[in-house]
């Protein structure tokens, strides 16, 4: 069977370093994939590759049966990226930010128009659509990444850390927005080291440990599986369980 | 095979650094104003009244010319190389649906924009201060824009190998106290090749080596005339072999720099 996303024995090398060890993962339509661990298991640079930001030492991802090499550009217009830290241009109001990203998508103007206004709506930035970016505040921002990787109706978003470093009531509010894309049927690759955060929005949670997956299952089997109430104790079982090894 | 639809996304990224280097016109007017103004009267009037020769600031202007377009690239590829090591706002380019090397390319037209566009002040800034003696009537129009545009997109790929061979603020600035600024300065600047030539033939055929000769020698053509000046073509033909030189060295620099696909 093919699936919608499968990451086929991936590794990346950088110098003597191994950031991925021969990762395989597939990812089905419409469900919100969470890859969580902590910091350096690799989640960034696995969520860069399959963004086709950086290439692989090694390995291949294929899109909907096909390599994202043999047609990158295909794949691309089929993809919205988060990155991890704002990256916009300086100059730019909200607005243009969202009128651009529909431009590089080749959408017609006034379709970008009708989809921006209904951004702007859904993600409660109407109030900064002419203001720049470098007034927003950090939830804001992250609210302007993920609205930017949506204007094209991507099939895939890749959320790498949407929410490192916000207060706790703005990470709730970026969950539901996240929330919502699977109810739009947007297939989700979210990456974090929050638990509780995979926990509450993953449909599947591949645990990744230095460059390695550990497991991958469902919050609620894993929980069972270990015997824990939450998907925080599983983890701390399982970094354990690596560091007596 | 240049794929349309990703030429098409290039376009529309050339466009938004176009519109926000436009929404800027007011400071980049200033910002093409004071340095010109000031060595334009000093070369002008100055050094004349020291015993240089009287068209020596006639000859200054396309020196400013040529330098201030090439500042403006390497002020934009200043920028650049910051973000390698900070924001790294290149990889939102890197995702959209085009290559790296369209992106490459998109850079190197944006900075030989912004070094072309308002720098041309310099000549009505020359023509203010300098009156009759920076004559516009051996002006050829096409040789003129034809060698100053291939100029600029040389400044612009040599920026943008500058810092992606440097990767980082500190490197750049490095990189420009020791090679491009006594280049920009040593190579025409001051003189045309043949009184290079005639002061040390050594020294005249070192420079045909570097670059910076054929820009400066190809401008003053186009706005002097062809006597007294290296040959216009072979200025335009070496002008294109550095950037192609240029532009490939540093789109594997690029590529290793920022790792993409």
């Amino acid at each position: 069977m093919s699936h919608f996303l499968s990451i086929q024995q991936i590794s990346k090398q950088y110098g003597s370093h191994r950031a991925l060890d021969t990762i395989s993962l597939d990812i089905n339509s419409g469900e919100i994939m969470t890859l969580l661990g902590a910091n350096g298991a690799g989640k960034t640079t696995l969520s860069s590759i399959i963004a086709s930001l950086i290439p692989p030492t090694s390995g291949d991802v294929v899109y909907k049966g096909q390599s994202i090499y043999n047609d990158l550009i295909r794949f691309r217009t089929e993809l919205g990226f988060c990155p991890q830290k704002p990256n916009f241009a300086d100059g730019l109001t909200v607005k243009e930010h969202l009128i651009f990203a529909g431009r590089y998508y080749l959408m017609d103007y006034k379709t970008i128009l009708e989809r921006v206004d209904q951004l702007l709506d859904q993600f409660d930035l109407g109030a900064y659509a002419g203001k720049s970016p470098a007034i927003l505040s950090g939830g804001y921002k992250q609210r302007l990444l993920i609205a930017r990787a949506l204007v094209h109706n991507p099939s895939l978003i890749i959320l790498d850390e949407p929410t490192v470093a916000l207060d706790p009531h703005i990470r709730h509010q970026l969950w539901e927005i996240i929330k919502q894309l699977k109810h739009n049927n947007v297939t989700v690759l979210l990456t974090t080291h929050y638990i509780d955060e995979a926990e509450v929005l993953s449909d599947r949670v591949c645990v990744l440990d230095k460059g390695s997956i550990k497991l991958i299952d469902t919050p609620a089997h894993l929980m069972s599986s270990f015997n824990k109430s939450n998907l925080e104790e599983v983890f701390l079982q399982l970094m354990n369980e690596g560091t007596d090894e | 095979m240049v794929n349309s639809r990703a030429f098409q996304t290039t376009c529309w990224l050339l466009w938004r650094d176009v519109k926000l280097f436009l929404k800027d016109w007011y400071n980049n007017i200033l910002d093409a104003f004071f340095w010109p103004v000031v060595l334009i009267l000093a070369n002008g009037y100055i050094l004349p009244a020291m015993g240089m020769p009287e068209d020596y600031g006639s000859f200054i202007v396309i020196s400013m010319l040529i330098i201030m377009a090439s500042f403006t690239a390497w002020s934009a590829a200043n920028e650049f190389a910051a973000d390698f090591e900070g924001s790294k706002s290149i990889g939102y380019e890197l995702t959209l649906p085009l290559s790296y090397k369209a992106v490459f390319a998109k850079i190197i037209i944006q900075f030989a924009f912004k070094a072309a566009l308002f720098n041309v002040v310099t000549l009505a800034i020359g023509k203010v201060i300098l009156g009759n003696a920076f004559s516009f009537a051996q002006f050829h129009t096409f040789k003129f824009i034809l060698v100053y545009l291939i100029a600029c997109t040389f400044f612009g790929s040599f920026a943008i190998w500058a810092a992606a061979l440097a990767g980082n603020v500190k490197n750049f600035m490095r990189v420009e106290l020791r090679l491009a600024g006594p280049l920009f300065f040593i190579c025409g600047y001051q003189a045309s090749w043949y009184t290079l030539y005639a002061l040390s033939p050594t020294i005249g055929k070192l420079m045909l080596l570097t670059p910076w000769i054929y820009a400066y020698e190809g401008v003053r053509i186009g706005m002097f005339g062809q006597e007294g000046y290296l040959n216009y073509w072979l200025c335009v033909a070496m002008l294109m072999l550095f950037i192609s030189l240029f532009s490939m060295h540093g789109l594997y620099l690029f590529k290793k720099r920022l790792d993409c696909v």
